[in-house]
């Protein structure tokens, strides 16, 4: 709209004119832009809304009334759903994820660090088979994966989650260590070589607490994959310790498959955490999502 | 580097050609492998099924580059106009992309509920009592139903990268363009348009990519039904393996749906980069 002041003719009533109607221009397409913005806020807010509603009704008003509030909140969805097996699907959930994401920071720095510091003969091969990685569906390796975790005796393990965690979160996180460490000037791990640091020592005390922020990076991006993931707990495990929170929530639907607002109760209490998080690290989950999809 | 290395060729690469192996032999995972050649490719190749999975990818596809490439990359605009509150906007648009698939499964299942959900009552509220509809149950509308909610989810995510994309072209050029009497929609198509253009290269690559190898609100949703209606390879994959025990053939679709990604890949970035060259 702006644009149009370029064709403001000369002679001041006319000027006048045109700069009310590039006002007026202005107001319009202020109010155009906000209402298409408020469009998808209501399409996309709603649902979580009404989930949030239905959380807190009984049944029978579910079942009435679909859009109508709860006469009385009724707390005690919340805690039948957590004692009914959310609780620990989500401890299960916690502890998987923290301890694939702490072995995914360890392997993948280490090797990121390499690649960029020793550059050696295959060195960029490596690298790319890496990036071919995030080419690679799940779902054309869980055949194998499922027979060699019988094999190996893992089946129904924590290891037959945090191997695969581990491998499908690293190119990212390859790629981002490479990009961050290559970056680094080679002088700094020249001074540490005349001051008497190994390769080890270099690494743990220079390169690692430089790399904060692609570490923060990795972690926002392979926690909430990992969290948020239930092909592997499908696939991998039986033993319902091992269950994560989205395979539980499908096993806690299938359980309470008529009881609807105890349902709701349950996804409230497993989106809660997460958008607590997300709402905190908004600026970095951007930021990875970005850094994560210019590879090209 | 051992360890990275180890778990990548153990997790990722050996799985992959133990798929191919796997897939020349009738298996069922008991009893002993019995070598087929290709004839699973060729059951592949005259299985109804695989081409409703592939039709069905396709729309998953068309779904994805006509809706949430362009309304990610319009509201992406109107966004970076920087109007107040268009920050908290982002962050709210982009919270589906956060969340579990098995959660927002659940929550568009209760409201395509025929029953009890929302988008029925909605309906009748409406008087279009005529239109409601077992949404899901329904060979018709279940894919379709499906691909309103991956619509739905990943429009965040498309808007967060265009945003960042446009950020990163400087004010200057596009004060310089209005200066020189540019229109909005000019400078659109003829400045941000391609500026971006490596964004928008990456957004229809990973459309398409992840269109082919979706699973997660499918297999939650529908779990590929009624009747194969909804089906794609990765789903068609799972129930052949790990319902029917079929590991042969479940390892064929595995080996095509790779094989026929890394290709489209190939073809897409091809292209595009054509038609990035054009622009410079």
């Amino acid at each position: 709209m702006s644009s149009s002041q370029a064709q403001l003719q000369p002679g001041a009533a006319e000027s006048v004119w045109a700069r009310f109607s590039l006002l007026r221009g202005k107001l319009v397409s202020r109010i155009v832009i906000y209402l298409i913005l408020l469009v998808h806020l209501v399409l996309t807010g709603y649902p979580f809304v009404w989930m949030l509603i239905s959380s807190f009704k009984s049944n029978k008003e579910y079942f009435a009334d679909p859009w109508g509030l709860p006469t009385q909140w009724r707390f005690e969805n919340f805690v039948n759903a957590w004692n009914e097996g959310i609780s620990s699907y989500l401890f299960n959930s916690l502890y998987i994820t923290f301890f694939s994401v702490v072995g995914l920071l360890a392997v993948s720095t280490l090797i990121g660090f390499y690649l960029a510091t020793r550059s050696f003969k295959g060195s960029k091969l490596l690298l790319g088979m890496f990036l071919l990685g995030m080419m690679i569906p799940v779902h054309s390796t869980l055949i194998p994966l499922f027979t060699l975790a019988n094999q190996l005796g893992i089946y129904d393990t924590f290891w037959a989650l945090f191997f695969p965690y581990i491998g499908f979160n690293l190119p990212i996180a390859v790629f981002l260590a490479y990009g961050f460490f290559s970056e680094v000037p080679k002088e700094l791990e020249e001074a540490a070589l005349v001051d008497g640091c190994n390769i080890y020592k270099t690494f743990f005390y220079i390169y690692f607490p430089l790399a904060k922020p692609v570490l923060a990076t990795v972690t926002i991006l392979s926690f909430f994959n990992i969290m948020n993931d239930f092909i592997f707990p499908l696939i991998m495990v039986s033993q319902d310790a091992l269950k994560t929170l989205p395979l539980g929530l499908m096993m806690f639907k299938g359980n309470f498959s008529a009881d609807y607002s105890l349902i709701s109760a349950a996804l409230v209490i497993t989106t809660t955490p997460i958008i607590i998080m997300y709402s905190f690290l908004q600026k970095y989950v951007h930021k990875g999502v970005v850094a994560g999809s210019v590879k090209g | 580097m051992g360890p990275a290395l180890a778990v990548f060729l153990g997790v990722i690469i050996i799985p992959i050609l133990m798929s191919v192996y796997y897939s020349l032999f009738q298996w069922d995972g008991i009893s002993p492998k019995v070598f087929g050649g290709l004839d699973n490719y060729i059951r592949l190749a005259q299985d109804p099924v695989v081409w409703t999975a592939l039709r069905n990818s396709l729309y998953l596809t068309l779904g994805a580059l006509l809706v949430q490439l362009p309304v990610g990359l319009l509201l992406a605009v109107l966004l970076s106009i920087g109007l107040r509150g268009s920050n908290l906007l982002k962050t709210v648009y982009f919270t589906p992309v956060m969340l579990s698939t098995a959660v927002l499964g659940i929550l568009w299942g209760q409201i395509y509920d025929p029953n009890f959900g929302l988008l029925n009552n909605l309906l009748i509220q409406l008087g279009l009592e005529s239109w409601t509809h077992a949404w899901l149950g329904d060979e018709k509308t279940a894919l379709l139903s499906v691909i309103a909610v991956v619509a739905w989810q990943f429009i965040g995510f498309y808007i967060v990268v265009y945003f960042a994309a446009l950020q990163n072209i400087s004010d200057e050029v596009l004060e310089s363009a209005r200066v020189e009497g540019a229109g909005e929609w000019r400078i659109f198509f003829k400045i941000q348009i391609p500026l971006i253009w490596p964004a928008i290269t990456f957004t229809v690559l990973n459309c398409v990519i992840n269109s082919l190898k979706y699973f997660d609100l499918i297999y939650i949703m529908t779990s590929g039904g009624p009747n194969h209606s909804s089906e794609v390879l990765a789903s068609y994959m799972m129930s052949n393996a790990f319902k029917l025990m079929d590991y042969g053939y479940g390892s064929t679709i595995s080996t095509f749906l790779l094989l026929f990604g890394l290709v489209l890949a190939l073809v897409i970035t091809k292209v595009l980069g054509k038609g990035s060259a054009k622009f410079q």
